[in-house]
């Protein structure tokens, strides 16, 4: 008993510390580490995040030097849908954000233009999600969108199917163009996976018939 | 001491100081390509591990040969240049002339704490029983023109601990080489997207 007792006089500071820490702690957490992503961050943050928890540094002076790590439960367990579509679909808000915004820096030559969404990935299910951020990632620009899908005929699609990514893109926007199903009004924001090994997705513009990737 | 509290107070003792790693920002994301395969067949690739920070020179020369290892493994033709070297274009230097890809790399210190089991002025020098140490290491990635194709902060923690087994170093060089690999696949790819833009296009 008196050892117990000295153990828990002795070792309680460190233990209190260390209680939060997902790595660190005795006990091990509820949580499986791998599956939290964890971010240093400077205290002023931690405090704006997380109000209460960091200590507000005493004006005497704070003698214990504190620092902060955020972490986040992933919202999907490792392993549950392929690392490629992981990687993607985690960072997907940021994505969209980052390509809506190439894309609405061409807000002069296509002003007023409303925008049509196209996305290829392997996967449609990962396709919709995606198409779904980038309309939404477009309104909160203030720019038109419209939900109708560019057809091309059986044919088009036929030979744009047998050629080189590189250059079926651009024969599908000149096509979209020729058939009117991207008009002089439209443009076509195009999301593509260029290799199934990559986990970022590029961005391009399809307008007058003419084709630019811009990231 | 009681007979009771035997068991714990051996297995403290045969317990000994294991490190524990913990992926940050960047090195917990996802990798999709297999390190195994031959990914840069074909690529000539630049690499530069800045001293300073982190790492000393000798560090900053190690780490370069060993991701230079990982990307020749991978079939790339790699150049490691100094970081002090000023290059001039024109001249032909050892290996490729004009480089597919650049890869520049610094590391730095963000964290460093000895935890001790008491309190008090001389805990940690009477008994620390635990270390921390948070590293950022900031990937640069630049085309042959220069463009910064990709840049990214891999972030690690490692805490000392007392346990009876490690597996750090093996997974903390999985996540670092998969994601270091990954990272220039996807700005090689990028550079490849970028290069088919012929003509001006709209805008």
């Amino acid at each position: 008993m008196e050892f117990w007792l000295y153990v828990l006089l002795f070792f309680m500071p460190s233990l209190i510390e260390e209680a939060n820490d997902p790595i660190g702690a005795i006990l091990p957490s509820e949580i499986d580490p791998a599956d939290l992503e964890c971010e240093p961050i400077s205290t002023e943050a931690a405090r704006i995040l997380a109000p209460g928890q960091v200590p507000e540094p005493s004006a005497r002076g704070d003698f214990i030097e504190r620092r902060a790590v955020i972490c986040r439960e992933r919202l999907m367990a490792r392993g549950e849908r392929p690392p490629r579509d992981d990687a993607i679909l985690s960072t997907l808000n940021a994505t969209a954000a980052e390509l809506t915004g190439l894309v609405a820096a061409l807000d002069g030559p296509l002003a007023g233009r409303t925008w049509l969404v196209e996305v290829y990935h392997p996967d449609p299910r990962v396709s919709l999600k995606v198409a779904f951020a980038m309309k939404n990632a477009l309104l909160d620009r203030g720019l038109a969108v419209s939900d109708r899908a560019p057809t091309l005929a059986a044919g088009d699609v036929e030979v744009i199917g047998r050629t080189e990514p590189a250059r079926a893109w651009p024969l599908a926007c000149a096509r979209y163009a020729a058939t009117g199903s991207v008009g002089s009004g439209d443009a076509l924001m195009g999301v593509a996976l260029r290799d199934r090994r990559e986990t970022q997705l590029h961005v391009g513009v399809c307008a007058d018939g003419r084709w630019r990737w811009l990231r | 001491m009681s007979l009771r509290a035997l068991p714990a107070a051996l297995a403290l003792a045969l317990a000994g100081c294991v490190t524990v790693y913990q992926p940050l920002s960047g090195l917990n994301r996802p990798v999709a390509l297999d390190p195994g395969l031959a990914n840069f067949a074909d690529t000539a690739l630049v690499l530069r591990c800045l001293p300073g920070g982190a790492l000393t020179a000798e560090e900053a020369e190690t780490l370069c040969r060993k991701v230079g290892r990982l990307f020749e493994n991978q079939g790339a033709q790699v150049t490691v240049r100094s970081a002090g070297r000023v290059e001039d274009p024109d001249t032909p230097g050892e290996g490729p002339a004009r480089a597919a890809l650049s890869i520049e790399l610094r590391a730095e210190i963000v964290h460093r704490d000895a935890k001790s089991l008491i309190f008090g002025p001389l805990a940690d020098w009477i008994w620390g029983y635990s270390a921390e140490i948070t590293v950022r290491q900031e990937v640069r990635i630049r085309g042959a023109d220069g463009f910064l194709l990709a840049q990214e902060t891999l972030t690690g923690r490692f805490v000392q601990r007392l346990g009876f087994f490690s597996d750090a170093e093996e997974r903390f060089s999985r996540d670092y080489y998969g994601r270091l690999s990954q990272l220039a696949l996807d700005a090689r790819i990028r550079q490849q997207v970028l290069a088919e833009n012929a003509d001006p296009g709209p805008g």
